[in-house]
């Protein structure tokens, strides 16, 4: 049985223009039952909702019988016609396990096409959805930048909602009630929401200044990449359209006037975050306990270790305390 | 003895008259004055007809089929004729010369006019270049706007050959901006287009294109139907087209008699990601009843048909079907498989309608205002499908409309119509459009 309904509750659709808010105006996806009386009905072949509205047509709804040989018209009608309420309300499976089975990820061609950002963007859904335990099939367009409603990939289609990039999605899957943040506190909420934005923009500004300011690897790599799937001249004049997207976004973010060095510098820069998770880190591997469970759950992760090895050699570098100290965490493993 | 017949002399009722096709001339010179920029060849050429003239009516009738040709070279803004004895010393003794005083155009013309275009009207604006190496080459600049947010933007450079009489040849860029609501989409044409137009007959036309346009789909609100927006994004088409119109009524705008004819190929996929063949025909024919009623019958299908399974086509290239201009009773493109609202359009139709047009009755402001309205009623049937190997499938679920209404003519091309409309047959999903419905267009079914 295909489900061809979806149930909105009000409350979902009142709450959801943040999920939409990122085009001018929030428009609520239409749903194919804006009225209590205008159901959608469970067929086996037939993928069309049907509203009641469009039996308005008299000559088809009154005579009971299409004027032509229309067998599925005309089975359809008196199926409805004759359908029991009863049968009905069994049909409208409920909502919760519907919704779940068709969640489609679209995305770039990731061997030829996708480019270093969206690849990244595309990953970090995927890693997502997989963290939520949500099934999904990816599916890979070579326009889906362009049917993605705010032209980033990816995107999701759940249903007949369309959802573009990670924070959309997040927002519309916590209205489902699936959220990887639910025990946080408001307050950690938000710092995990800086510490998003953060690599948002400094890894994303870097990696397309990267792409598309740094002539060998715009022409070796992005252009081959991005214009692969149209054909001449259309590969170069979208190539060069695209660049000057970029050039103007990382212009308004104040990247553009970088060097390439000063942009190595802005992503190797650290901040009050490394010296805080330095800070732990550290000691954390360096002091002996007795149930030490808590400094292998750190050393499971090289990232963290190696973060605090490399802040501990640039900045420590000459404090014979610190040097001590890390030597007996290492002796300790 | 005999008899003797005789009759009356009836006088020669042309008598008094003059007897131009007796007169003997011969022209002598042909003198074209106010020339500035134009060539002389091309003008020679137009002018040799009169040379032939024996008499001097043919003399007065060359006259004016010169002065129309001139005329038609879109070089001169006034052309005016004068026949005279020839004089000087090679003056023959039945000798005349004709001068054509003509007025050369301004190098550079503008324009603003409004233009009815179908269920469109559209605010244009043109920059023009008339003769601009005097051999009535031009090139014109032009922007139009619609009110259903049409924009579009060309440039055409224009020259008629002189090989063949009405042929030309057109080059133009041009970029066209267009939203259909009904199906979700909006899409943004920018591309070139050549164009060689001759007449294989007096009145069969063709126009020999290659058009290679970049095309760009958008869906127009986040409600668009998924299958509408899988196929956004960038597409380029390169195609050749042969357009064959062959056109005998007596009027464009409520014919009374003659017949209409239009064909269009289309083959898509000499460069490009887009490939199909299309063909379209129109056809209209008019047959005068009795005094002021015709009987019009008009057919039109179109069938696209994909030759290369590496190239696709995208929903601008499909057929539609439904509204006012076409199959009366429907929404525009209301007919045809729709999810979420929006119309997807077919690879095949079909339509056909026959009118009963005739005056409005007692004819009121007959001779003059009255006669630019026509009352007709009419039934209209048609189909669309995707393309199918079984023929039978293109005429199941026919619909039909039938209806009446009063049509209006606006200038010599356009009409208008409003007609009170009952669908009789319908599929589920299709839009249809009960009762009164406006119509505004060139060309209708």
């Amino acid at each position: 049985m295909v489900v061809v309904s979806e149930h909105i509750s009000p409350k979902m659709t009142d709450a959801s223009p943040d999920i939409f808010a990122d085009d001018s105006e929030p428009e609520i996806p239409e749903v194919s039952l804006p009225e209590e009386n205008e159901k959608s009905f469970v067929t086996e072949n037939n993928l069309y909702d049907i509203p009641i509205k469009a039996w308005s047509c008299k000559y088809i709804a009154e005579d009971g019988e299409a004027p032509f040989k229309a067998n599925n018209l005309s089975s359809l009608h008196l199926t409805i016609l004759t359908m029991p309420s009863v049968r009905l309300q069994d049909s409208f499976v409920p909502n919760e396990e519907s919704w779940q089975d068709d969640i489609r990820l679209y995305e770039p061609f990731e061997v030829e096409q996708v480019l270093l950002t969206d690849f990244a963007n595309c990953l970090a859904v995927q890693a997502y959805l997989k963290m939520c335990n949500l099934n999904f099939n990816v599916e890979m367009r070579s326009n889906a930048e362009f049917m993605s409603p705010s032209s980033q990939v990816p995107f999701i289609k759940c249903g007949l909602f369309v959802v573009s990039e990670l924070d959309p999605i997040v927002a519309f899957f916590a209205h489902k009630e699936v959220s990887l943040s639910n025990d946080l506190d408001d307050k950690s909420k938000g710092d995990m929401r800086a510490y998003m934005s953060l690599v948002n923009t400094v890894l994303t500004n870097a990696e397309q200044y990267v792409l598309w300011n740094v002539p060998d690897v715009l022409n070796s790599v992005t252009k081959p990449r991005y214009g692969c799937v149209y054909p001449w001249p259309l590969n170069s004049l979208l190539c060069w359209r695209k660049r000057r997207q970029c050039l103007s976004r990382l212009k308004v973010y104040g990247w553009l006037s970088k060097s390439l060095s000063e942009v190595y510098e802005e992503v190797h820069k650290p901040t009050e975050l490394d010296a805080l998770v330095f800070g732990h880190v550290f000691t954390l591997m360096s002091t002996p306990l007795p149930d030490n469970r808590l400094a292998s759950t750190v050393r499971n992760f090289p990232e963290l270790t190696n973060l605090s090895n490399r802040i501990e050699r640039e900045y420590f570098a000459n404090s014979e305390h610190m040097k001590a100290l890390s030597d007996a965490a290492n002796a300790a493993v | 003895m005999g008899l003797v017949h005789a009759k009356d002399v009836t006088p020669n009722p042309q008598g008094s008259r003059l007897n131009l096709d007796q007169v003997k001339a011969r022209v002598d010179k042909v003198k074209i004055e106010g020339l500035g920029r134009t060539k002389d060849d091309i003008l020679t050429d137009k002018v040799q007809e009169l040379f032939k003239a024996k008499d001097f009516q043919e003399v007065i009738l060359g006259a004016h089929k010169v002065r129309s040709k001139l005329e038609s070279l879109e070089c001169f803004s006034k052309v005016g004729v004068l026949i005279d004895t020839s004089e000087g010393p090679d003056a023959t003794p039945d000798g005349y010369q004709v001068v054509f005083q003509v007025k050369e155009l301004k190098r550079i013309a503008g324009s603003v006019k409004t233009l009815m275009g179908n269920n469109e009207g559209s605010l244009v604006v043109e920059l023009k270049a008339p003769n601009m190496f005097g051999r009535g080459e031009k090139i014109t600049a032009e922007y139009s706007r619609g009110w259903n947010r049409t924009i579009g933007l060309s440039t055409t450079f224009y020259k008629p050959l002189r090989v063949l009489n009405n042929t030309s040849l057109s080059t133009s860029i041009f970029q066209q901006g267009s939203e259909w609501m009904r199906s979700g989409y909006k899409l943004i044409e920018r591309g070139m287009l050549l164009d060689l137009a001759f007449n294989s007959n007096t009145s069969l036309r063709h126009n020999l294109q290659w058009e290679g346009s970049w095309r760009e789909l958008e869906c127009l609100t986040r409600s668009t139907s998924f299958l509408v927006r899988e196929q956004n994004g960038h597409s380029l088409k390169c195609s050749v087209r042969h357009i064959a119109e062959y056109d005998k009524r007596d009027a464009a705008v409520f014919p009374s008699s003659g017949s209409f004819f239009k064909l269009i190929q289309e083959f898509a996929g000499l460069g490009g990601d887009i490939g199909f063949l299309k063909n379209e025909l129109h056809f209209q024919n008019n047959i005068s009843l009795m005094s002021d009623v015709v009987l019009q019958t008009s057919v039109q299908c179109g069938l696209l048909n994909h030759v290369n399974n590496s190239k696709t086509s995208k929903i601008c290239d499909k057929f539609f079907l439904g509204g006012p201009l076409s199959l009366r009773g429907f929404d525009w493109r209301g007919v045809g498989p729709h999810d979420q609202g929006n119309s997807l359009g077919g690879e095949f139709f079909w339509a056909g309608g026959l009118h009963l047009f005739s005056p409005l009755p007692f004819r009121p402001g007959g001779g003059g205002f009255g006669d630019l309205f026509r009352t007709h009623i009419f039934i209209n049937g048609g189909n669309i499908t995707a393309s199918s190997s079984d023929p039978y499938d293109y005429f199941r679920n026919i619909r039909i409309a039938y209806g009446i209404g009063v049509a209006l003519r606006l200038g010599q091309v356009a009409r208008v119509e409003l007609n009170y409309c009952v669908p009789i047959s319908a599929q589920k999903y299709d839009h249809i459009c009960p009762g009164v419905q406006l119509g505004v267009g060139l060309s209708f079914l």
